[in-house]
């Protein structure tokens, strides 16, 4: 179920746009005109591709404020399956992914006429589509340093995709696991294989799996149902076996009275799930039951480091609440902020900062504070105020944060700005990592994890709970919506504030995730 | 230095190319093949690519760069079939001498990709083609060393590109491999390695097509399913037949009546292959699935029960094509495979799949989609579009309320999802749903109303949009949106367009629906309110823009506009100013109201209102403008007033530019500024063929000989250097393909040409011709080149032309390249016109003398000998060098080629014995390989 062509773009704000890699499938493409008939499109050169793709995602002409064919409100994407204007007509249905500064695209091939255009569930080639594109873009953006890496990885692809992928019809979309046993022959055996297992591995036998948790939460402090936080767990596992046909079970555990897993998705490699695993679900209505483990999940690992599951789950309250109040009175601005940690969680950071920004004030011009607990920072740019909190909240769990920021006059010229946090709407952001701890309680250790080879593996296990670092646009939708629910003050000098949003998530396959954070959001009203 | 025919293969004119340069031509060509095709001939070039294909001196990383030429751009390389057939050829043999070194993996690889995409896309494949007999046969051979017993594990790659290639095979001509089912299963059952998935797929493929190809027969008897599952035969070549249609995945199925007993060994074979799928790759357990659901459908006696022991595994699956899978087996099994249970279980996931915080946005809203085409089992229609599900309830739908959080494209997929849901469902929870959802507009707006950045802007109008399509019912949400949308306004008038675009959008969409109109009234009020000595220019051309719009709007009374027009030409200084962008703006509002329904009522208002700008609107255009409006509105009437306004220049012909269309931002007669590139080529430049002439009959001419004097030579050299001789190639430039009625006449054609080797001629003037009319005479176009280079060699000119159509319209277009052949170079020897006729065979001579060879000089002297009758030879010199002849005499000929501007070519030709010799001197020994491949042309179409 094959693919006509694939495309990897630049689309930088410095550089120009620029056609990064291409291969077509004319076996295909020939199936595609015998299939599509009248209806069928032909590829044009990679640069005329280039040009309908960027007009179609909206990145043309990026200085004007209006363009119907990309602003007009009836013009509604809701997939990133498009249908690009080509001197030949449409062509349909390109798939296309934006990551970093590429744009990866492809256009599966579909067996029927596509006027009418059929549905995509109906082009069996489209998941492959998705996949295909994920790993070449899984691969383009891993290792170690990731940026210097990429014009290699990019040269690298071509070879990659002639296995993965030799006449249109993908076998593997883990480009990755294909770098890595290049040429790689393992002897006969008696036994078949999973084509995703090309080798013995050498070296110490071990087993490691992780649990990463995030915590994304939004508080505002206005009572009702306004407050809402989520946290989502991920599994992952680097097996070191020495064995081509390695067998692992691994179990998970919640304590006695913990809430079941939720939307459990589980790594293709797991062999068989237990049908119970899938019956507590975050859009049905809970049922009591539901089990709460031990979820068990055999597999046959791949050769690299992979994600075994993803599971969500319903908490009663977050981390962290947390309170800010500000005054502002001319150049001066009186600054509160409390912050609490619940009694279940464990009081022991890797890491915990509470940043607070301001904006359209101008530069900060002098702080005096009084702080309960930790130290206080001030950011280069003199618009950011870090409370460093460390490692531990005190006894109490509580902390206070007082203070007056004393800005400079010249507010315009000076300091960052942002439309949506002006006047009364603010936030703090919390960043915090606390290993050994889940929020769920999920664990695993040494003896839920078995292994069915002869030899013994070293069984390592740990957990944390993380938050992430977010794109800029949600960090502004968010301040958004508190502002929504600002009550209108012009006119008056005395503001108080409240509390906040925490908003937390786990960075995929984290098990050292230095340099994440939580963020707790914070509106001030009055 | 000597050739002979026969024994020279013509000379390539495509330089050598090393390494680097190869992989600089390879990526040059992927960019645009077409483009850089023009620049050489494709025969030439795919020549240059086989021999360096087999040159050691290119590594092998090149080589297998330039096999990919051939794997992606068969078509353009292989124009037709017999070069395909050549091409798959040469390879073959490539690759024949590879597989005895037993080395070059990657390299084996590609040229296997290579043939078999050079033999499909060139129509090669069938019995008829040796070449594709072969190559399957190879395959076959490939694929055998099952474990890699003979050949060792170095050479797995190559098995499993083998695998692939029949795979392909198969795929394009399905039921090839029919006739050995039992080969493959073996192969499948027996390889271990971890290629054993290839040997699998191609099994399944050729098992599901094997099949259909049996369902398709009437009344097979009795065990023939049985037969072919254990089939040895040969490959089935029938199924290469071209004229064979594929089959569109849906459609009507095929359907084989088979006996529960005939069935029971295919139905242990499929067990088998779905027991092991677990060990295939996501992907190709997903091709498998999908191989199996189609055959399973075929076959009625097979129970689709037989995919339920994979199905949980599946249900819990984060990977897409897994879940992709469950959904398609769910559209073609329906209850067969998925009970009422089932169902609500599967959609259940799904909807956890459309909104799982960890997994990427693009498969979310790929699952979205799905969820609006979910296969019921018992769908309630069979409405091809959108569908909710009906087992969809607004509670499960809870967690994918849209917020200002997503991205765009979730926001308004959510949006769409929700608002269908809330529609159908009537009830509290629908109503406070949409509630919900008017508060997520709300929020949005703010983020707009602070200045949000252009994504945002759209996706609020978007989402608007989506909200009036769906609950323009409500009035309570409606006219809450709109004062929503006047603030908005209030605050930030640049947004006018996209008003303006809403406005055209909803009433597209709701047609009679009084909303829009509302809108556009509400819009046109707000801005007459405003006080009219605190515009700022900037605001007034959006405000004016929107009252352009809200003119056309016939039940939309337009006195306030007029009066508001008034008060800004008299208060605001615009008239003043004299900005003609103002004026037309203002006049663009005039133009509409002109067109109103309801002209009468402002008729006097507007009529002042025009008067005024036609004598205080400091700019000359627009009093004349205003002037037109004003004589228009005042002595015409209304019908025939709008029916002059409204031609626009894009409907009709010419004629409508000369009326009354004033540039407004609106229209498009910026069309008529624009050069657009023509959808096709429609002219081509066609080489008028030479007229062969009689050459002269010479004696000895001793009267003619003392006339020559001694510095005879150097008197020759020095008029070379005095002129500058051209070559005047004559086309006629003429209609190509099919031409549609608006290009049948052509006007003002400007020939553009542009040379690809700037160093042979001096640039070059364009031509032009001013018309060109369908089923008259061609016109000739003269191309008159100055040729610069000190070796002459062929090379291609690029043409543009652009023409005016009688529409009024510009286009660009590009030609076909003219291709300056050697021959084209050629001039006769240039004689001083002082000079007697005889004289010029004597130059020859002096010539022929003056270019021997030496140690000093770039002369050379070559023969050339072939086959060939007296006749022929006579009839070879009549044809190509008649022009060129200065003596001829009984089967003997001298002949003097002139390449300006320093060059000659002289061959004396002697024709003994059905044996033509020709003995070359020329000046320039670079000339002799062009010679030598044009004399090999010429003489062998000749030839006895």
């Amino acid at each position: 179920m094959p693919l006509r062509a694939v495309w990897i773009f630049s689309h930088g704000r410095e550089q120009p746009s620029a056609v990064k890699f291409s291969r077509r499938f004319p076996t295909v493409e020939k199936r595609a005109k015998a299939f599509n008939r009248a209806s069928h499109v032909s590829i044009p050169d990679n640069h005329e591709v280039l040009k309908a793709l960027l007009l179609e995602l909206g990145l043309t002409q990026e200085n004007k404020n209006f363009v119907e064919y990309r602003d007009g409100c009836s013009r509604i994407r809701k997939t990133h399956v498009h249908a690009l204007n080509v001197p030949d007509g449409k062509l349909w249905p390109v798939l296309a992914m934006q990551s970093a500064d590429f744009i990866y695209a492809c256009l599966p091939l579909v067996e029927q006429q596509l006027e009418p255009p059929p549905s995509l569930i109906s082009i069996s080639s489209i998941s492959e589509a998705f996949s295909l594109l994920s790993g070449a873009m899984t691969f383009i953006h891993s290792g170690q340093n990731p940026e210097a890496d990429v014009p290699s990885r990019l040269s690298h692809l071509a070879s990659l995709l002639t296995q993965a992928c030799p006449l249109g019809s993908p076998l593997d979309s883990n480009l990755i696991g294909l770098h890595e046993v290049v040429n790689s022959s393992a002897g006969n055996q008696a036994q078949k294989a999973p084509a995703w297992r090309f080798n013995r591995q050498k070296g110490k036998s071990q087993i490691d799996v992780h649990i990463t948790e995030k915590v994304t939460c939004a508080q505002y402090d206005e009572g009702h149902d306004s407050d809402t936080w989520q946290v989502y767990g991920t599994v992952s596992c680097k097996c070191n076996l020495d064995a081509i046909t390695a067998s692992v079970t691994v179990g998970l555990h919640l304590p006695a009275n913990g809430s079941p897993l939720q939307d459990i998705l589980v790594h293709p490699c797991v062999t068989s799930v237990d049908s119970s695993l899938l019956i507590s679900s975050s859009v049905a209505i809970t049922d009591d039951s539901a089990s709460n483990g031990p979820y068990k999940l055999p597999f046959t690992p791949p050769l690299e480091p992979f994600n075994l599951c993803h599971y969500t789950s319903q908490v009663p309250v977050p981390p962290i609440l947390g309170c800010y109040q500000m005054t502002e009175d001319g150049c001066n601005v009186q600054i509160s902020v409390k912050l609490k940690l619940h009694e279940s969680v464990r009081n022991g950071f890797d890491h915990c900062e509470a940043h607070i920004p301001f904006f359209n004030k101008g530069h900060i011009k002098h702080f005096e504070y009084k702080v309960s607990h930790g130290q206080m920072e001030m950011s280069r740019e003199k618009s950011r105020l870090v409370w460093v909190i460390g490692q531990k909240f005190p006894k109490s769990l509580e902390m206070v944060l007082s203070g007056t920021v004393t800005f400079s006059s010249d507010r315009l010229s000076s300091g960052p700005t942002d439309a949506v946090c002006g006047g009364n709407t603010a936030y703090v952001k919390l960043s915090f990592r606390i290993p050994e701890f889940t929020l769920t309680g999920c664990y695993t250790d040494q003896y839920s994890v078995q292994n069915f080879s002869t030899a013994k593996p070293k069984i390592l296990t740990c957990k944390s709970l993380i938050s992430q670092c977010e794109g800029a646009r949600e960090l502004l939708t968010v301040r958004a919506r508190a502002c929504e629910r600002a009550p209108d003050c012009e006119g008056t000098h005395v503001r108080e504030s409240e509390l906040l949003t925490v908003r937390a998530r786990t960075r995929e396959r984290a098990p050292d995730c230095e340099g994440t954070h939580a963020r707790t959001y914070v509106r001030a009203s009055s | 230095m000597q050739h002979s025919a026969g024994v020279t293969r013509p000379i390539s004119i495509m330089a050598e190319r090393n390494n680097a340069s190869w992989i600089q031509a390879v990526s040059s060509f992927c960019a645009s093949p077409q483009s850089f095709l023009s620049n050489i001939t494709t025969e030439d070039f795919l020549d240059g690519l086989l021999k360096d294909l087999t040159s050691e001196a290119i590594q092998e990383q090149t080589k297998v760069l330039m096999l990919s030429l051939l794997e992606e751009f068969p078509n353009h390389l292989c124009p037709d079939q017999r070069s395909g057939e050549d091409t798959s050829e040469v390879l073959m043999n490539m690759l024949k001498a590879t597989v005895k070194s037993g080395k070059n993996v990657p390299l084996r690889c590609h040229l296997l990709l290579a043939i078999e995409t050079v033999l499909i896309t060139t129509d090669n494949f069938n019995i008829d083609c040796r070449v594709a007999q072969e190559f399957a046969s190879m395959l076959m051979h490939i694929i055998a060393d099952v474990n890699d017993i003979k050949q060792g594990p170095v050479n797995r790659p190559v098995r499993a590109t083998a695998c692939e290639c029949l795979r392909e095979l198969e795929t394009c001509c399905p039921g090839f491999l029919s006739e050995r089912l039992e080969t493959f299963y073996y192969m499948h059952q027996q390889e271990m390695t971890y290629i054993h998935q290839s040997y699998t797929m191609l099994y399944t493929v050729a098992l599901k097509n094997a099949v259909y190809l049996l369902a398709q027969r009437e009344n097979p008897p009795n065990g023939t399913l049985k037969t072919m599952l254990t089939s040895n035969k040969n490959f089935f070549w029938k199924a290469t037949d071209n004229s064979r249609e594929l089959r569109p995945t849906s459609g009507e199925q095929a359907v084989l009546v088979a006996s529960k007993r005939e069935t029971k060994e295919l139905k242990s074979v499929l067990s088998c292959l779905l027991e092991d799928s677990f060990l295939l790759t996501p992907i190709c357990q997903n091709t498998m699935f999908w191989q199996i659901t189609q055959l399973v459908s075929m076959i009625r006696t097979v129970s689709p029960g037989i995919f339920k022991s994979q199905l949980i595994r599946l249900f819990g699956t984060m990977d897409v094509s897994f879940f992709h899978s469950v959904l398609q087996m769910k559209a073609v099994f329906t209850d067969s495979l998925f009970t009422a249970e089932d169902e609500h279980f599967l959609l259940q996931r799904l909807v956890v799949m459309t909104q799982h915080p960890l997994l990427g946005i693009s498969v979310k809203l790929f699952y979205l989609d799905c969820l609006l085409h979910f296969p019921e089992n018992r769908p309630l229609n069979s409405n091809p579009g959108e569908n909710l599900p009906v087992l969809l309830t607004v509670q499960m739908t809870s967690s994918l309320f849209p917020n200002v959080f997503n991205d765009g494209c979730t926001m308004l997929s959510r949006q769409n999802l929700l608002s269908m849901l809330y529609l159908e469902n009537e009830g509290f929870q629908s109503e406070k749903g949409i509630g919900f959802l008017f508060d997520h507009l709300l929020s949005l707006y703010k983020m707009v109303h602070r200045n949000g950045n252009r994504e945002i802007t759209s996706t609020f109008f978007r989402a608007v949009y989506l909200f009036v399509r769906y609950f323009n019912n409500c009035d309570k949400y409606m006219d809450n949106l709109m004062n929503t949308l006047l603030e908005l306004y209030g605050s930030r008038s640049s947004l006018a367009p996209y008003f303006i675009n809403l406005i055209n959008e909803s009433q597209v969409l709701l047609e009679f629906h009084s909303w829009p109109f509302s809108l556009s009234s509400a819009l046109q009020k707000q801005v007459v309110r405003l006080p009219v000595e605190m515009l700022n220019l900037g605001n007034l051309g959006w405000h004016l823009q929107i009252l352009a719009r809200v003119a056309q709007e016939h039940t939309v009374t337009q006195k306030r506009t007029v009066s508001f027009l008034k008060q800004v030409c008299l208060h605001s200084g615009i008239c003043q100013q004299g900005d003609w962008r103002s004026g037309n703006a203002i006049l663009s509002v005039c133009k509409n109201l002109l067109q109103h329904q309801q002209l009468d009522s402002t008729f006097m208002l507007l009529a002042d209102l025009l008067q005024y700008l036609m004598h205080h609107f400091e700019d000359i255009d627009i009093q004349d403008h205003a002037r037109l409006y004003y004589v228009l509105l005042t002595n015409v009437s209304i019908d025939k007033l709008t029916k002059m306004l409204t031609m626009s220049p894009a409907e009709s012909q010419s004629k409508a530019r000369s009326l009354s269309s004033i540039m407004t931002q609106s229209e498009n007669s910026s069309t008529f500024l624009t050069i657009h590139n023509a959808q096709s080529t429609i002219l081509q430049l066609c080489l008028i063929p030479k007229v062969a002439s009689e050459f002269p009959v010479s004696s000895e001419d001793p009267v003619s000989m003392s006339l020559i004097k001694n510095h005879f030579l150097d008197e020759y050299y020095e008029q070379l250097t005095g002129q500058r001789s051209r070559l005047t190639m004559k086309y006629h430039l003429a209609y190509k393909g099919d031409i549609n009625p608006t290009h049948q006449k052509l006007f003002c054609i400007a020939l553009q040409f542009e040379l690809t080797d700037e160093s042979s001629f001096e640039p070059l003037d364009g031509v032009t011709v001013p018309c060109l009319i369908l089923d008259r005479e061609p016109t000739v176009v003269a191309v008159k080149l100055v040729p610069k280079a000190k070796d002459p060699r062929p090379s291609v000119i690029r043409v543009s032309a652009t023409y005016s159509t009688q529409d009024g319209f510009t286009h660009r277009t590009s030609l076909e390249p003219l291709q300056m052949m050697f021959p084209d170079l050629f001039l006769p020897l240039p004689s001083p016109p002082s000079w007697l006729t005889n004289a010029r065979a004597h130059l020859f001579d002096r010539l022929w003398l003056a270019l021997q060879p030496d140690k000093t000089n770039q002369c050379e002297e070559s023969t050339f000998c072939c086959d060939m009758s007296e006749n022929a030879l006579y009839s070879v010199a009549r044809s190509y060098f008649s022009d060129f002849v200065l003596f001829y005499n009984a089967n003997e000929y001298k002949i003097g080629i002139y390449l300006p501007p320093r060059c000659h070519i002289l061959m004396q030709v002697i024709g003994k014995e059905n044996i033509a010799q020709f003995v070359i001197r020329t000046d320039n020994w670079n000339l002799l390989p062009f010679l030598n491949s044009h004399l090999l042309t010429i003489t062998s179409q000749r030839a006895l």
